[in-house]
């Protein structure tokens, strides 16, 4: 599904809070995804700050917070992979009195802010939390599904592609046992306040959540490796086919066709997919 | 380099130009247990530039499972349709709590559609859990109340009859001096020669539908006997139809007690207009101000 782009009149009105994360601020809204009709659909709603301070080699350093850009492009190269991803995302642009009770980061008369229609699906947290919250015994049942999982491998390859650094029980909406609808990719490229030049296309990601809760006696077996092998190819193929378009089309958008930013963004993308780094990933002898 | 967020807002597109409504809505929140003082959401209110909109539960299946008989349908009836009351008329400014507390008001927050009726379609199951119908192969009867039909039918009569519907409706109640004390009359429709008023007997307790006719009557009663310019007064009455998801008994018991009005009426010569749809009975309340009043 396309990235859709909304502008304010498509907000038909706030429905109810949701889980809030400490670096955004978000809500059920329901919209009219199609501008020229008045059916609404129920979404999650999503606003990031504007920048992002960071503390490198003990200098404050305050960066354009790219959570969004994330969001556009996790949502992409997750569906790229062959994940079930909500039905439909994308921006909207929302004017201050539509957001619910803005934080005082919001700032400006319009804001831009990400969406996703809201999947009938408590996440595997929640599942397995009842709606309360997630304990010991919760958690052992999270991870004891997320090891049966037959989608398990992908997802580790796909949180290892694009350096997923966020990846948790809550952004796995849970649609049936062992399969999920992924969500929330903010925190991709290795976070949220990358620039296109400081990108590391061979940094391991040491972050991937599913592959430290699965553990090593599983992810170590052949099979698993095999098949984490596999879902890499794939992901090769589809980069090499007109599919890969829809990401480049979102690099264009953002970082200007042909610049060297966008050259950097899609080198780094690609050649994390590639299979020499696929194997030094994975820990295939080469 | 220009950020990439300013590239991200290029991408929206520009407003198109077509009408719609936007304003603040709000859910009303009702104490149905004073003990645990657990507040549900029975209601939402609607508030634009230029009208109000408010729809209660109409029906109470989930409440009759989760409460059995520790609550009183009729009454609870009857305490959704004064809350609604309260809030057309405190339509201007409304409070964050009503009638001791047990009523709130959410926090106004922003909606919008093509109508106010879409506004209250899109959000009333969704705001309301009690409102959400298990089965919906069978019709489920919604009672409507008299402060909703009124508002109904003012809207009506803006659009037909303009300009001059503004100068027959009244929003609020008035006052009026009988016998040197002044009484506060509630009569919707008024012109120096003619009155009407408006209830809505589209309920499944008889009791209730005949308490708003009564009460509908009684003010048009007192206006009569008190103005001496008033020489035609007329109530129109919505009565529910045979689809309207009332069984056949209650259907027969409330239908006997609207006529039994209605004849009741007849004869103290106000002239009463009925209609099963709000429509109808909109229609019929613009013709007689148009063509008899």
């Amino acid at each position: 599904m396309p990235i859709l782009t909304l502008n304010s009149q498509s907000y038909a009105g706030y429905e109810g809070v949701a889980n809030e994360g400490l670096l955004s601020h978000g809500f059920f809204a329901r919209l009219r995804l199609n501008p020229e009709s008045q059916e609404t659909t129920q979404c999650y709603v999503k606003a990031y700050p504007a920048t992002k301070t960071e503390i490198i080699s003990k200098t404050k350093v305050v960066r354009e917070n790219k959570s969004l850009i994330n969001e556009i492009y996790g949502y992409i190269l997750s569906e790229l992979a062959g994940h079930p991803v909500p039905d439909a995302a994308g921006l909207i642009e929302l004017t201050k009195d539509q957001l619910p009770s803005p934080p005082v980061w919001i700032n400006q008369k319009k804001w831009l802010c990400w969406f996703s229609v809201k999947v009938n699906s408590p996440s595997i947290n929640l599942y397995y939390a009842r709606g309360g919250k997630l304990k010991e015994q919760d958690l052992e049942r999270v991870i004891k599904e997320l090891k049966s999982s037959k989608q398990a491998p992908s997802l580790i390859v796909l949180d290892e592609w694009i350096d997923n650094i966020d990846r948790n029980g809550g952004n796995l909406i849970r649609t049936q046992k062992g399969r999920y609808v992924l969500i929330d990719h903010g925190e991709i490229f290795a976070g949220s306040s990358w620039i296109p030049s400081s990108l590391n296309s061979t940094a391991i990601n040491i972050s991937n959540k599913i592959k430290s809760a699965i553990g090593d006696d599983i992810c170590n077996e052949l099979p698993f490796k095999n098949s984490r092998m596999e879902h890499f190819k794939e992901i090769n193929e589809k980069i090499e086919s007109s599919e890969f378009n829809s990401f480049t089309l979102w690099v264009d958008n953002t970082f200007g066709k042909g610049t060297t930013e966008a050259k950097q963004i899609i080198a780094y993308i690609t050649e994390r997919a590639c299979i020499n780094q696929a194997r030094k990933q994975i820990g295939l002898v080469i | 380099m220009i950020g990439v967020l300013e590239s991200l807002k290029a991408t929206i597109p520009k407003a198109l130009d077509i009408p719609f409504i936007q304003g603040k809505m709000q859910t009303i929140q009702v104490c149905l247990d004073p003990t645990t003082q657990e507040f549900y959401n029975l209601g939402i209110a609607f508030k634009s530039e230029d009208s109000v909109s408010i729809k209660m539960l109409d029906h109470f299946e989930r409440i009759r499972s989760l409460f059995s008989d520790q609550i009183d349908i009729d009454e609870l009836t009857l305490f959704l349709q004064d809350i609604e009351r309260e809030l057309y008329i405190s339509r201007g400014e409304w409070p964050t709590s009503l009638f001791g507390h047990s009523v709130r008001l959410s926090e106004p927050r922003y909606a919008s559609a093509d109508s106010e009726d879409s506004v209250m379609k899109e959000f009333y199951e969704s705001q309301i859990t009690f409102a959400r119908v298990k089965s919906r192969s069978k019709t489920i009867f919604r009672y409507k109340t008299t402060p909703t039909l009124r508002n109904d039918i003012f809207k009506y009569m803006k659009k037909s009859l303009g300009l001059r519907a503004d100068k027959i409706i009244q929003e609020t109640p008035f006052s009026i001096t009988l016998n040197k004390r002044k009484f506060s009359i509630d009569i919707p429709l008024v012109s120096e020669t003619a009155i009407s008023g408006i209830a809505s007997a589209w309920y499944a307790n008889p009791l209730i539908a005949k308490t708003e006719l009564l009460q509908a009557s009684m003010e048009l009663r007192v206006a009569l006997s008190s103005i001496d310019s008033i020489e035609k007064a007329a109530i129109s009455i919505l009565r529910p139809s045979v689809g309207s998801g009332l069984n056949k008994k209650d259907f027969m018991k409330i239908d006997t007690e609207i006529t039994k009005q209605v004849d009741l009426l007849n004869a103290t010569g106000i002239k009463t207009m009925q209609g099963e749809s709000i429509e109808e009975l909109s229609e019929a309340t613009s013709n007689w101000w148009l063509n008899v009043a």
